[in-house]
């Protein structure tokens, strides 16, 4: 199994937020490489949307738990994608669009 | 301790062949428990140098006439092969192994005769009994077992086969784990059995209509590949498309458990998938077997992540059952297809 980062362009004059997209499979044979390259992109503000992978089971969401509880990280899952049902059993906070991630980073 | 002569063995021969054996020595307690001990291994030997249960037999035939205790035991031999969906056959003087199809429906295989082993006879020593052949379609099961199973003080031998034909009917769509020990338990008289008992299903891997059955090397590398092979089935059987992407993560979640709790991440223990579709409540079945005992699961695991996949399971799941024995662990979750209409049921094929 493998997956895919993908970082979005910033907005002209956005904020110095991160967009990542995954895409691909996650489980427990690649989580540890997941948490590699998001802990790296989590430095500053990070949204990561997972709207677009096609698996991505337990390991995948405790990947997630620690990148959010270690810096300014927010989840998009669209309300079409495959995870939203697991993702809304995890009980961890998403959004349903990037826009509205980003706007959650930004300062009150 | 009670000790006795049954013994089964079951012996990977290759990717798609497994050889299966049930089988019975005279007598009881420590004694037959030593002859069984050496004919055991002498056709688990015989079977991987040979493949073919008419030979393997043979062998154990030749074996059992030297060894002091060994004369009139019987056995069956059954080589599977998933691939080709057969099954061949032997028995000397063994009762009949049975096929049961997924559907319920029961077959003996009486054919491949020979006489017990180790019979020292003119008619014993020249009968050499030909393979059977039969067909072994996916999901059946293959039962072997030891007379014990079937004999009943009073009651004659052929009541015993047609009990077990008919109990073992109700069984077609259990794991086969769960098929043995269901089968134990209903098989037994009023006052238990009379005799020692061995009993072995085999299950060969493959995938129909109504059934899935996979094996899988418990490594999370494999993990991919059994979820493909399941997405596979669930298309065949026009699973809403939501749905099996429910059924797959949910099974992902108790296979991913199986590998780490129950096989320690050991790739040469397998994992067994058995999935049966039940058309008229739209739901499938799927029971995920390890040969484990989780013993190093704790609280410490729970937190650790193992939490958030039972929460996954319990959520996307139906019903979800977990049955921890001797031989290993084995989950059942049941979950809702959400079939199409019988129209588009009938355009894929079905």
């Amino acid at each position: 199994v493998s997956f895919e980062l993908v970082t979005l362009p910033s907005p002209p004059g956005g904020q110095a937020i991160t967009v990542v997209q995954i895409r691909g499979d996650v489980d427990a044979s690649n989580a540890a490489g997941l948490h590699e390259a998001l802990a790296e992109l989590a430095g500053g503000a990070l949204v990561v949307d997972l709207s677009g992978v096609g698996y991505f089971d337990s390991a995948g969401f405790a990947v997630l738990d620690r990148v959010s509880s270690r810096g300014r990280v927010a989840v998009v899952v669209a309300p079409a994608s495959v995870v939203r049902k697991a993702m809304s059993l995890m009980n961890l906070p998403f959004y349903d669009t990037i826009d509205a991630a980003r706007a959650s980073l930004l300062p009150a | 301790m009670r000790v006795g002569g049954d013994w089964y063995t079951v012996t990977p021969l290759g990717p798609d062949r497994v050889g299966v054996s049930a089988g019975d020595v005279a007598g009881h307690g420590l004694d037959a428990a030593a002859v069984m001990s050496q004919l055991r291994s002498v056709l688990a030997g015989a079977a991987l140098a040979s493949g073919d249960p008419a030979a393997i037999l043979g062998v154990l035939d030749r074996y059992a006439r030297g060894l002091p205790g060994a004369a009139f035991a019987t056995a069956a031999c059954a080589v599977v092969n998933s691939g080709a969906g057969t099954v061949a056959y032997t028995s000397a003087g063994h009762p009949y192994p049975l096929v049961i199809t997924s559907d319920g429906g029961t077959r003996y295989l009486d054919g491949g005769r020979r006489p017990p082993l180790g019979a020292r006879s003119a008619a014993a020593v020249t009968a050499a009994a030909a393979t059977e052949r039969d067909t072994l379609p996916p999901g059946s099961l293959l039962l072997l077992y030891t007379d014990g199973l079937v004999e009943r003080r009073g009651e004659s031998l052929d009541a015993g086969f047609a009990r077990l034909a008919a109990v073992a009917g109700g069984c077609a769509r259990l794991p086969a784990g769960a098929a043995c020990a269901a089968l134990l338990a209903r098989m037994a008289g009023p006052d238990g059995y009379g005799d020692d008992v061995a009993i072995v299903a085999v299950r060969p891997v493959g995938t129909s209509a109504a059934s899935h059955v996979d094996a899988v090397p418990a490594a999370f590398t494999e993990m991919a590949g059994a979820r493909g092979r399941l997405r596979g089935w669930l298309e065949v059987l026009a699973a809403d498309p939501v749905q099996a992407d429910e059924i797959v993560l949910s099974t992902g979640e108790v296979l991913a458990n199986a590998i780490e709790h129950g096989s320690d991440c050991d790739p040469d223990r397998i994992v067994g998938i058995e999935a049966f579709a039940d058309q008229d409540t739209d739901t499938v079945t799927v029971t995920v077997s390890d040969s484990g005992r989780w013993a190093k699961d704790s609280a410490a695991s729970l937190s650790a992540g193992r939490g958030r996949g039972l929460t996954l399971i319990h959520g996307l799941a139906s019903n979800v059952r977990t049955v921890r024995g001797t031989f290993g662990t084995r989950v059942t979750i049941t979950c809702r297809t959400g079939q199409r209409a019988p129209a588009a049921r009938k355009a894929m094929g079905k």
